[in-house]
Formats: structure tokens, sequence, C-alpha cells
């Protein structure tokens, strides 16, 4: 993975933790559901730029399958909408960053899965090896993202309250 | 409880005064690059009994502010600019974490926006910031904490750096501008993505 190609994924990933953690400065649910949709993609494509053409409906297929398990009498309907009719606006982000998390865990899964498939004599360089290096990474990022939102670690101000004239 | 690096710095250079030693010269880098973090970083050299030695130690705001108590100003204003930046970048990511980071940001650039006394109408004009909602404690509270932060910073290079005023003024701005870069990613996209 390039620099340029971590750098990338930690911009996304970034973003995709902010607007989870506080979505209603990003615009209406509707909106930032879209817009979690399209990091995701761009995630995708990121890490796995050969399947990238089928990365949308991959994603949106699995969105929907998720939203039938998490929504009572689910429609082929934006979460955002659904969750508004039913007087559930509120649980929103929480149920986005379900999905999120899910689809971080199973997709990098199945990409791990893909990879284990392969011949073990296969040479550095190749893509499918490129492709779990890139995924490996990613997860030990992931981790370090839970772990820092488990217990963030508060910066120590460098306060000048104290010394004003 | 572990000692923090921080505190660990403070009590070494504590110890160094308290044997008759001093910071002879205090050098100071940012050390930046387009693909990596800051990593902020003081290059000192003691003077402990005659005998010189120079030691890298990396910034915290422990050490910060020992060193801003003890009055002592790095080798050059470039230095010093690199180091106030450093002390606004390390404000800045502690007000991401209360009021989120996106909205922190704005807020800063809607403080600067109201600031022309700095001259970064170029920089400001190179973010696409929206305008910080302003209702809700958020707003004042970040509002306040970042200014305190700018404005203490600026007095803070006066009263206990003893710059002139001008001098303290200047190094603020290039510490906003280097802020505003850093925090932009602005001359990183103009050597990645230059502008016709």
């Amino acid at each position: 993975m390039t620099a340029g190609e971590r750098r990338l994924l930690e911009f996304l990933g970034g973003r995709l933790e902010a607007m989870l953690h506080r979505p209603d400065q990003w615009g209406p649910a509707l909106v930032v559901e879209q817009l979690v949709l399209q990091l995701l993609e761009m995630r995708a494509l990121v890490l796995d730029p050969a399947a990238a053409v089928n990365q949308k409906q991959r994603i949106i297929r699995s969105f929907v399958r998720f939203m039938k398990e998490s929504v009572p009498d689910a429609t082929p309907e934006p979460l955002a909408v659904q969750l508004e009719r039913q007087g559930r606006a509120a649980e929103f982000a929480n149920i986005l960053r379900k999905f999120v998390d899910r689809e971080l865990i199973e997709a990098t899964g199945e990409k791990l899965q893909a990879a284990q498939d392969v011949d073990q004599q296969e040479q550095p360089g190749d893509p499918v090896i490129e492709r779990t290096e890139r995924l490996v990474e990613l997860l030990e990022g992931k981790v370090k993202a839970r772990m820092r939102r488990a217990a963030p670690l508060r910066v120590d101000v460098v306060d000048f309250e104290s010394r004003k004239s | 409880m572990s000692k923090t690096r921080g505190q660990s710095q403070v009590e070494f250079l504590r110890d160094v005064a308290a044997d008759g030693g001093r910071i002879a010269k205090a050098e100071f880098s940012l050390n930046r690059d387009m693909w990596k973090d800051v990593s902020p970083t003081y290059y000192l050299t003691l003077d402990q009994k005659g005998v010189r030695s120079h030691q890298e130690f990396p910034w915290t705001p422990e050490l910060e502010k020992y060193l801003l108590q003890a009055g002592v100003t790095a080798a050059s204003p470039e230095e010093e600019a690199e180091r106030f930046a450093t002390i606004l970048m390390n404000n800045l990511t502690r007000a991401e974490q209360d009021h989120g980071k996106d909205y922190a940001r704005s807020v800063l650039v809607d403080i600067l926006r109201g600031r022309p006394e700095y001259g970064l109408d170029r920089l400001l004009a190179r973010i696409p910031a929206y305008r910080p909602s302003q209702s809700g404690r958020s707003f004042a509270a970040c509002t306040q904490f970042l200014t305190t932060s700018i404005d203490g910073l600026q007095n803070e290079g006066q009263t206990g750096l003893r710059y002139s005023p001008d001098q303290a003024r200047d190094l603020t701005r290039a510490a906003l501008e280097i802020l505003l870069d850093e925090t932009f990613v602005i001359s990183s996209s103009d050597a990645l993505f230059p502008r016709s």
C-alpha cells in the first residue's frame, strides 16, 4: 500500500467516524446516509480496485439486506425516510453505525477468506497478496481506532489563562 | 502510576537546573513532511557546569509549559513560529476532541475570518469550510477556547518570551499560517495537484 493510499484510507475512515459521531452537523439524515454509502464505496475502491465495478451494487445490496434485518416492515427506501416515518429518527446514527461496522468487518473478512484460498506459491507482488497486505494494515488501523474510541487520550492543553497579563 | 513522557522531561530539566545547569540553546522543528504527520521536536543544548550536551526532546504540552514558564525562546523566528504553531495545533486537537473535528475546524476558520490583522485571506480563501452552527453551547465554548489559545499565545510571546508587540503578532501570524496549511493540507495539495 502506498503512502498516498494509506493517507486516503485514513481520511475516509476519519470522515466516516466524524459523520457517525455527529451526523446532524453534516446535514439531514438522508444526505448523511448517502454520504456514508459513498465513503464506503470509495474505501472499497481503494482496498480492491479490481472489484471496483461491482462495489456500489454490493454495498447497496448489503445495505438493503441490513435494513430488512434491522427495521420492522422495511421497504426499499432510504433508512432515514423509514425511521422518520416510524418515529424512530433518533435511532438513525446508531443503526447506521451498526451497518458501517458490520460492512467493514464483513467486507474485510470476505476478502481475507478469498486471499487465503489462493495457492500458497503466489509470488510477492501478486495482486491478491498485495490486497491481503492492504487488509491487514487496515485491520490494524481499525483496532487502533476502536481503542482510541474506547479510551480516548485527552490532549493536555497549553493553557494561557493563568498567565494573562 | 507511571510518569508521562512530558513529566519525565520536565523532571529531568528541573534536576539540571537544580544542579546549576541551564538551557544554553533551544532549537525547534516541526519536521514537516508531505506524507507524514508532523513530529515536533526540541533540540536542547544543555550547559551543565561548563559541559555542553545536545539532547532531543519530542514535544509535549508539559515540556512546552515548562519552557514557557522559564522564558526559553527558540533559536530563530522561523523556529519560534513552528513552535507557536505546535501549541496551536495541540490546542486545536483538544477542541476537536471536545467538539468534533470538523466543527472545531470550522470555528477556527470563523474566528480567523474575523481577524484581518493576521492577513490570512489568501489561505482562508482556499478552505472550503462551512460557517459553524451558532446554536447551542458548543459554539460559545469552542470559540472562547480557541480565541484564548490564539490571544493567550500572542500575549505569552510578549510577556513571557519578551518579544515586542510587533514580533509577537508576526510570530502568531506565521504560526497561524502553518496551522492552516497543516490542518487543511494546502501546500501538500498544491504539490500533488498543481493548479494551472
